[in-house]
């Protein structure tokens, strides 16, 4: 684990969910009380990148994270299954576009693809096998998700 | 004649005479929602970012928190017949209150903001003017005859007295 | 004047964030039109006057960026107003962008920011 890397990660990830979705991180230190993160994730998003660093990044949120994302994204209580999904795969498009800079090795391009479903064996992790790996865990006040970046 | 908004209180007037005005926002919140077809106008002080945290006592002093608050704020802008249309919004506050005492704590400010925001995008509401983050304290003033938002700043201290850099800003909300 | 608008993104939520800001915004709304890619944009382009065009970058088919070309080439659309949505955040990729004129929101972004920009495009001042 590279600390600095996995930090910024963390803080860009944080400020999308912050301007984006209106969530703001869980501190125990806040008096927050539990802060176990929910690890019965179903769906996981993947976005694949490539070019001056090769990759992926994963992200899996909790079901009220979904829920809670979509609603807040459009501004109404009125989500169904594809607006939950939709929202998924744009935190994790705008997330992504903000990490892969910090992962440009000599300032060059890479391009970053669209998001969609991970496969089981990219679930898993075990499409990302041999990559340098981050991964951040986000209690937010609407649920929770584990962000894993995969990079080469 | 000037009202003074208390810590968790709120007031929304008609009469073209008032000025509403509230001390002292560190982490707290000022929200003020002005209609300027009629001339109607509101400035709540909240403390805290969610009612939940305490139904009860949200219940007896819904303004101490930002989403009870906010829904009393336009509850009673509508009450005086104001169009949400019409309504315009200016924040103040919301600042950083680090190692200032026990009772204050980092990121209060920033949750009463987000909280805010949420709300507002909810409604379909836009901040038309804003001042908040920051290390400091604010004073927030609405004038009632013509919408006019004021804010005067100082540096936030830890004895309460503050330093007398106070820089004045006022926020047009009669657009 | 009433201004026709035209949002460009894969994303259909994405869209709908966009279309909800453009009507709080104090600017007056003809028609909205939308287009998931840059080459389904270059078909409303040629179909409806437009008069502001929002712009995703990462798109498939055609990416936010050849799309921008090919309208500034275009004597009849070089000087509509663009602001590209966006979160491509790598500098080789968005330096060129302002010298192509347009205009740049970076996502994550607030309701206001996108705000203030699509004011700015379309000459509204703002108090």
């Amino acid at each position: 684990m590279n600390s600095d890397l996995n930090e910024q990660i963390r803080v860009l990830a944080l400020r999308a969910f912050e301007s984006m979705c209106f969530m703001f991180e869980m501190d125990d230190d806040f008096g927050d009380g539990d802060m176990a993160i929910a690890t019965d994730y179903k769906d996981s998003v993947v976005i694949r990148f490539d070019g001056d660093v090769n990759g992926g990044m994963l992200i899996s949120a909790s079901p009220d994270l979904r829920q809670a994302a979509a609603m807040n994204m459009l501004g109404t209580d009125d989500v169904d299954e594809q607006h939950k999904k939709d929202a998924c795969f744009e935190l994790a498009n705008i997330i992504c576009g903000n990490i892969v800079p910090l992962l440009n090795k000599n300032d060059g391009v890479s391009f970053i693809q669209s998001p969609r479903t991970a496969t089981k064996v990219e679930a898993s992790g075990a499409a990302f096998k041999g990559f340098h790996e981050e991964v951040v865990s986000l209690s937010l006040d609407e649920g929770t998700c584990e962000i894993r970046v995969y990079y080469l | 004649m000037s009202h003074i908004i208390g810590v968790g209180d709120i007031k929304v007037s008609s009469n073209q005479a008032d000025v509403l005005i509230t001390y002292a926002l560190g982490s707290c919140l000022g929200i003020v929602a002005y209609d300027p077809v009629l001339r109607v106008g509101g400035l709540l002080h909240a403390m805290l970012p969610l009612s939940n945290a305490d139904p009860a006592k949200a219940k007896v002093r819904p303004a101490m928190y930002v989403d009870s608050g906010f829904s009393l704020l336009m509850r009673e802008m509508f009450a005086k017949g104001a169009k949400k249309d019409n309504i315009v919004i200016s924040v103040a506050g919301g600042a950083s209150m680090k190692q200032i005492s026990n009772d204050d704590y980092f990121k209060i400010g920033q949750r009463n903001f987000t909280v805010l925001r949420k709300l507002l995008w909810k409604n379909g509401l836009m901040i038309h003017a804003q001042d908040v983050g920051g290390g400091i304290s604010r004073t927030m003033a609405l004038h009632l005859n013509n919408g006019l938002v004021t804010i005067n700043k100082k540096p936030i201290t830890n004895s309460g007295d503050g330093m007398q850099t106070a820089s004045g800003a006022a926020l047009a909300a009669n657009r | 004047m009433a201004l026709n608008v035209l949002v460009v993104d894969d994303s259909a939520l994405m869209r709908n964030i966009v279309i909800k800001v453009l009507k709080l915004s104090d600017i007056d709304i003809a028609d909205i039109f939308q287009a998931g890619n840059g080459q389904e944009a270059l078909e409303q382009l040629n179909n409806n006057w437009i008069d502001l065009m929002l712009l995703d970058i990462n798109m498939p088919v055609m990416s936010g960026l050849e799309l921008l070309d090919i309208v500034r080439a275009n004597p009849e659309t070089k000087d509509l107003p663009i602001i590209m949505v966006t979160s491509e955040s790598q500098e080789k990729r968005i330096s060129t962008i302002e010298q192509k004129g347009a205009g740049f929101v970076h996502k994550p972004f607030t309701p206001e920011l996108l705000r203030d920009q699509i004011l700015k495009a379309t000459g509204v001042t703002h108090e």
